[in-house]
């Protein structure tokens, strides 16, 4: 979305974010099915915690259903830094910290079925995009830890029948059992060092020191 | 309403009502310096000049008002301080209140005088960054930097003052008594405070100095042109560059503090450890600022770049000043400061194997927190309890600007131990996450090149879906974002991170069935290629002194 409408044209577009002005058409951002926006999400959470009175919890909750959608981007960690201590103590805040952690530790068929628990259900679905963009994220989780998986763990990590898991992604080819997923840096063979690029300031020191 | 000018019962002096003749003569000189451009003398006078007058006349004194002061000049000078120095002025006078620790204020006064910190050092920065900056004064960097760190300080100081004020009325009223003395009702101060040191104005003024001064645009230009060439055509006043380059050292403070450390890292997109000292000039925001930017990293699970930006600045910094040595003769901010950024490096190191470490200062870390860090290798709660120690003593204060203020979760708890709660609680979760992976899973992948998952799960102890759990996570960790060299390469841009993988074990499952995992570790080159640059320079150096010509 673009900036909101600022009390001052003149501030830069994180000010005027910032604006009290700026939350009512913020608020309708977060709960919109609109795409997920870094930005918004954190400036709804940064008013709320400026100005505590004005919280409104399904804002709070729709925020992260969205900052969960784009991991790995740390989205989800800085939302829950800027939500204040006591609103931690809420019941769907904790359960959607649980759902990040169990996407952010593999372990993907437990976070399908704790999604699939009714309270917490109803709060997910309200982003219609919330599984799809989750899937994508399982899949290139696996496809940067896999060259070739079992289609079982597939089906399991996407929480989909196994046809449908193996032919998630059209880069993906099975093979009986596994599909093979495409080549990434991620899991291509490495040499034997890192990259490790030298400072400019470390080479001129030492051009320096030889060319007195 | 009236400011604490005092009644002498609370047991300081008012301003003086009769301005000492050395004090007048002191402000008199401080003017001519400044207005002359003589920005060492003016240091002197600012750093020494002051601590003298401060002994002599004002040790449990207010300095004079800003119209006792402009009297007795115009009676000895016949003139008047101008609207540059005025600025000058008022924060000087809330620098002896609050910087020196010789004056104390009751309750009630120290909010009063924060609230009139906020217009004071305000003013002072709107004038730096305004159309004709300080009505041309010439002031020395280190003390436009003292400024502008002084003014996160106060709103910092101002939000745990005026929630502490609230917080004891609340218990007060709770408890049916009487608010305690100095924390009474006071309609005329609450509304003096109100909206006052608002986080949003705070970062607004920031972020409009950052702007004016045109730092950003100069630090994007060092990358295409070059630092010299940058630092040439900055066409900006002194002191508004001076304002610009410290408003944006202290947004990372104010962001970080604030627990908005995306914020934090993006403020500092253009910056670069090389660079960054030049347009800085004062060692001590150097290392400020690459305290809070490592750390809100660090909290961003970036460690490879946490690690990186403080290795770099650790060394350079030492290399002026060996901030690093036991009995170094460093200030105690800097040697605090960089305590902390040690710290904060141990547990990046530990936690982002392979990260690119200068070997000195990775040896300083090992020997301060070496303890820790076989803590942290042994994982279990060793590790955990290892973490939280590192972390403790690498994290600053935050600021809750809340307000109203919500009751804190924990009895007495003030604002600012709130925001570190929610903080440490969850960064601790997921670096403690971190640090069991590294210690089951990746272990076991440094001793064997090939080994299938059910093995692999025997071993760690885990059933095979919690090894195959595993190794995605082992892998998520790794695969960091990282900003790319040609990042932000306009001051308009935005940072563009790529994902990479920093580890130095690395590996991948394949095989037949898809269980077969193969992994290699990775020799980190760059320690190996500076250790032969640092050689070879000393080397020289060494010929260079044993030559004839060195020894004379």
């Amino acid at each position: 979305m673009a900036a909101p409408a600022a009390t001052s044209s003149a501030l830069p577009a994180e000010d005027a974010m910032l604006e009290p002005s700026a939350l009512p058409e913020l608020e309708a951002e977060v709960m919109s099915s609109n795409a997920a926006s870094e930005a918004v999400l954190r400036a709804v959470l940064k008013q709320y915690a400026f100005s505590p009175k004005v919280v409104k919890m399904e804002v709070v909750h729709r925020a992260l259903v969205k900052a969960m959608t784009l991991l790995p981007d740390e989205t989800f960690m800085q939302c829950m830094y800027l939500i204040p201590d006591t609103r931690h103590e809420d019941g769907t805040v904790a359960q959607l910290n649980n759902l990040a952690e169990l996407l952010q530790s593999g372990n993907f068929a437990q976070f399908w079925e704790l999604a699939a628990e009714p309270e917490l259900r109803s709060t997910l679905d309200s982003f219609a995009t919330f599984d799809k963009s989750i899937r994508e994220y399982v899949a290139t989780a696996l496809e940067i830890t896999y060259r070739r998986c079992p289609v079982d763990v597939i089906a399991s990590a996407l929480n989909l029948p196994a046809d449908a898991a193996a032919a998630f992604s059209p880069a993906w080819t099975r093979d009986g059992a596994v599909v093979a997923f495409p080549a990434r840096a991620e899991t291509e063979p490495r040499d034997g060092s890192l990259e490790a690029p030298i400072a400019y300031a470390d080479v001129a020191e030492l051009v320096k020191a030889l060319s007195h | 309403m009236a400011f604490a000018s005092g009644p002498s019962s609370l047991g300081f002096d008012a301003g003086a009502s009769e301005v000492p003749r050395a004090f007048v003569r002191y402000i008199e000189d401080l003017v001519k310096a400044l207005k002359s451009g003589h920005t060492a003398r003016a240091l002197n006078l600012y750093e020494n000049g002051r601590r003298e007058i401060n002994a002599e006349h004002f040790s449990k004194k207010l300095w004079p008002t800003l119209e006792q002061v402009n009297a007795a000049v115009a009676a000895s000078s016949g003139a008047r301080l101008d609207r540059g120095f005025e600025a000058v002025y008022q924060t000087l006078w809330l620098k002896h209140v609050f910087m020196t620790d010789m004056i104390t204020l009751p309750e009630k006064d120290t909010l009063s005088n924060l609230v009139r910190a906020w217009t004071s050092y305000s003013a002072f920065i709107e004038e730096c960054v305004g159309p004709s900056p300080m009505a041309g004064y010439t002031l020395p960097p280190d003390w436009v930097y003292d400024v502008v760190n002084e003014f996160v300080y106060l709103f910092q100081r101002f939000h745990e003052e005026r929630a502490a004020r609230f917080h004891r009325r609340a218990e007060a009223a709770k408890s049916g008594s009487e608010a305690p003395a100095g924390f009474e009702a006071d309609d005329a101060l609450d509304a003096a405070a109100e909206g006052v040191w608002d986080p949003r104005a705070v970062l607004a003024l920031l972020r409009r100095a950052v702007l004016t001064s045109g730092i950003n645009e100069q630090l994007a230009a060092a990358r295409t042109k070059g630092v010299r060439a940058a630092l040439a055509e900055w066409r900006a006043p002194e002191v508004t560059q001076l304002a610009g380059t410290f408003a944006l050292v202290c947004l990372v403070r104010v962001e970080a503090k604030l627990g908005d450390h995306a914020a934090a890292v993006e403020a500092a997109r253009f910056l670069s450890p090389q660079s960054s000292g030049a347009f800085l000039r004062v060692t001590r925001a150097q290392l400020s600022l690459y305290s809070y930017l490592g750390f809100s990293l660090a909290m961003l699970g970036r460690f490879h770049d946490a690690a990186r930006a403080i290795s770099s600045v650790l060394l350079l910094v030492h290399r002026a000043s060996p901030v690093l040595e036991d009995g170094a003769r460093s200030s105690r901010f800097m040697k605090k400061t960089a305590e902390k950024m040690l710290a904060l490096l141990a547990l990046c190191d530990a936690l982002s194997p392979g990260a690119p470490v200068d070997e000195l200062v990775r040896a300083k870390a090992t020997d301060r927190f070496g303890a820790k860090l076989t803590g942290i290798a042994a994982g279990g709660t060793e590790a955990e309890a290892a973490i939280a120690d590192l972390f403790t003593a690498a994290t600053p204060s935050f600021v809750d600007a809340s307000w109203p203020p919500v009751a804190p979760a924990a009895e007495g708890a003030s604002a600012g131990e709130q925001v570190f709660a929610v903080q440490s609680r969850i960064f601790l979760s997921a670096a403690q996450a971190r640090a069991a992976e590294l210690a089951g899973i990746r272990s076991l992948l440094r001793l064997y090149k090939t080994i299938d998952v059910p093995k692999l799960a025997r071993l760690a102890g885990v059933t095979e879906d919690r090894a195959r759990a595993g190794l995605v996570a082992l892998k998520l960790h790794s695969w960091q974002a990282v900003a790319s060299s040609a990042d932000a390469a306009d001051a308009a841009s935005r940072p563009a991170l790529t994902r990479a993988i920093r580890d130095s074990v690395h590996f991948v499952v394949g095989g037949e069935d898809g269980s077969m995992v193969a992994s290699s570790e990775a020799r980190v080159s760059e320690d190996a290629t500076r250790e032969l640059i640092r050689r070879t320079v000393a080397l020289k150096r060494q010929i260079g002194a044993a030559s004839p010509a060195g020894r004379a």
